[in-house]
């Protein structure tokens, strides 16, 4: 495969030789340029930071309970007040970065890992075994995330490890979708031969390949998708079958303010923002990068 | 166009009839006893016995399909498990609520939507672009059930303007009306946000075709040119899209419907997921197939109506 093959293959569409680096280089710059994505890109440092440092930064312990405290507005030890249990709600807050974090990353590790073996081999292969997935996922994909996110936890019941599963099926098939079209094309392409021809095996065309040519569109997918699955896990525990207590989440904490969204709206709107942002972060960088990859979209 | 719509029905079938059986399938799946969920964990041996003979759960899996498809064939959903009364008796209370809010919800969202996304075309990297561009990537990021707070926060517990909870009744469409317009607008500006970055994108498309520049170069009105020119064929990709929208707007209602606690299927669901109502929630399944069905049938039948070549 010479130089010329690989700029031909860019997702940007530009034919003229250039080396593998400075392409990466050129869609660095291009991202820099992106001031909105650069924002994002800071924030989910930052928020990855306050996961990290939790301990360190909340001032109290989110789960010691302090009932002669309860429902306290923001004071001076307490800056965002006390929750009906009397737990400081910034702690909480503090601490709730992890839950979401995690769950939005490792699910949407799993889910795109799936998703994309899914995609590839039925793009690649062929025949039936095509016919059944791709029917598979496309039945999966009719559903709106936050039903199938709520049959699934039906069947398996609340906790941290079931909701990561719950949320990374919810995200197999739209990673399938993604990757399976693309791989439809590559498969009939000169270098797929090529490589076949000096007999490669299935598995490192797959992934030598093809997979490094659909990379791209899967990272803005698997950015957009983490935010989607932290809003799906706080969508979960706002209803009540996510982390289950006394673990910190968010749509724990949103929930339990609602009864008290007259007279302490901080315990419910904290929490929400600290949400909103996070998710605001992720939407920003999978924007970004897609404009990266696809200049004519976006700006 | 009649002929169109069947042959769109016959083409569902298959798809419902998979659907069905996956969700027959994953609700048997479900670890615990239906019979024991029925009766309770004290319940004796032998009552249970009996109702697991009752509700046919000693008979072989393919048995057990079989019945339930051909119950389904004529339209029966089964029974719930915790009433013990037809699924559908609570169905057909709670759908016309979901329905509602759901209609609405699109209107506010192609209202607002198409307007502002067409805006941010023209208006390409302006402030006013900006600020929308901002806006919408933050109504996306934002989950319904937040929304939905604000909104109770500001113009109900604060202003008073509009009721907090509940929906009212049919019979009474003032109260009723009332009710709908917070979840409506939470709902609506969760998909708002969709419906305007699509058009901004598929208007920009449009805008830089020839026959766009055509028209300008007869000097055409601007609003001429945007509304009659480009928006005609922007619409057919946007009337797709706000399809699929609506049907992950489906999933959204379920947050809206618990935050204001309003009757609907999505509350009914999270209901039935908590009670373990398998059947219940198997039957709600089932409706929803159905409803995303339908609205797919309804997007067909728009595109026809508004792009003629489809129509072969």
């Amino acid at each position: 495969m010479s130089l010329a093959d690989v700029a031909e293959l860019t997702p940007e569409g530009h034919a003229q030789p250039v080396k593998l680096v400075s392409q990466r280089q050129r869609a660095w710059r291009t991202f820099k340029r992106n001031r909105s994505a650069l924002v994002g890109m800071v924030l989910i440092v930052l928020i990855f930071a306050v996961a990290v440092l939790a301990p360190l930064l909340a001032p109290h312990d989110p789960i010691t309970q302090s009932t002669i405290n309860r429902l306290k507005g923001p004071s001076a030890d307490h800056w965002l007040g006390q929750d009906a249990y009397g737990r400081d709600v910034l702690s909480r807050i503090l601490y709730g970065t992890r839950v979401a974090l995690q769950v939005g990353v490792i699910s949407v590790l799993l889910g795109g890992f799936f998703g994309t073996l899914i995609g590839l081999v039925a793009g690649y292969f062929g025949g039936k075994l095509e016919a059944a997935l791709m029917r598979l996922v496309d039945i999966l994909l009719s559903f709106p995330d936050l039903i199938t996110g709520l049959l699934v936890m039906a069947v398996l019941g609340a906790g941290m490890t079931k909701l990561i599963i719950a949320i990374a099926l919810t995200i197999t098939p739209r990673f399938a979708r993604i990757a399976y079209g693309p791989t439809l094309g590559l498969r009939e392409k000169e270098f797929v031969e090529a490589a076949k021809s000096i007999g490669q095996g299935n598995w490192v065309i797959l992934s030598r390949h093809i997979l490094p040519n659909i990379g791209g569109e899967l990272v803005v997918l698997g950015s957009l998708w983490t935010a989607s699955a932290i809003r799906l896990e706080a969508s979960l525990s706002f209803i009540g079958l996510g982390v289950q207590p006394p673990t910190p989440t968010w749509g724990q904490m949103i929930q339990e303010g609602t009864t008290y969204l007259s007279n302490l709206p901080l315990l419910s709107l904290a929490p929400g923002i600290a949400l909103l942002i996070t998710v605001f972060a992720f939407n920003l960088v999978g924007d970004g990068l897609r404009d990266v990859l696809d200049p004519r979209s976006g700006t | 166009m009649f002929r169109l719509i069947l042959k769109r029905l016959l083409l569902a079938i298959p798809t419902l009839l998979a659907v069905v059986t996956i969700i027959f399938l994953i609700v048997r799946v479900i670890p615990g006893d239906p019979a024991t969920a029925v009766l309770g964990d004290n319940a004796s041996e032998a009552a249970v016995e009996k109702l697991r003979e009752q509700m046919g759960l000693d008979d072989p899996l393919w048995v057990q399909y079989l019945h339930y498809m051909a119950g389904l064939a004529q339209g029966d959903l089964g029974d719930a498990l915790v009433t013990r009364q037809p699924a559908w008796d609570q169905i057909s209370f709670v759908l016309p609520y979901t329905l509602e809010l759901t209609v609405a919800s699109v209107l506010i969202a192609l209202l607002v939507g198409i307007p502002g996304g067409i805006i941010t075309a023209v208006r390409r990297n302006t402030w006013v672009d900006y600020l929308i561009r901002v806006l919408s990537l933050a109504g996306l990021s934002a989950p319904a059930f937040y929304i939905g707070l604000l909104l109770m926060f500001f113009f109900s517990a604060k202003a008073g303007w509009f009721p907090a909870v509940g929906a009212g009744t049919f019979s009474e469409p003032g109260k009723n009306l009332h009710s709908l317009v917070l979840p409506a607008i939470t709902l609506g500006l969760v998909e708002t946000a969709y419906v305007t970055r699509m058009t901004r994108s598929v208007m920009l498309n449009v805008l830089a075709d020839d026959y766009v520049r055509t028209a300008r170069a007869k000097g055409l009105a601007q609003r001429v040119v945007l509304l009659r020119h480009a928006l005609r064929p922007a619409l057919v990709p946007i009337v797709a899209l706000t399809g699929i929208f609506t049907i992950s707007l489906i999933g959204s209602s379920v947050l809206t419907e618990t935050v204001f606690a309003r009757p609907g299927l999505g509350k009914l669901m999270v209901g039935a997921t908590k009670q373990r109502d398998y059947n219940l929630l198997q039957a709600i399944m089932v409706i929803y197939a159905l409803i995303i069905v339908v609205i797919n049938i309804l997007v067909d039948i728009i595109y026809t109506w508004i792009d003629p070549r489809v129509r072969e």
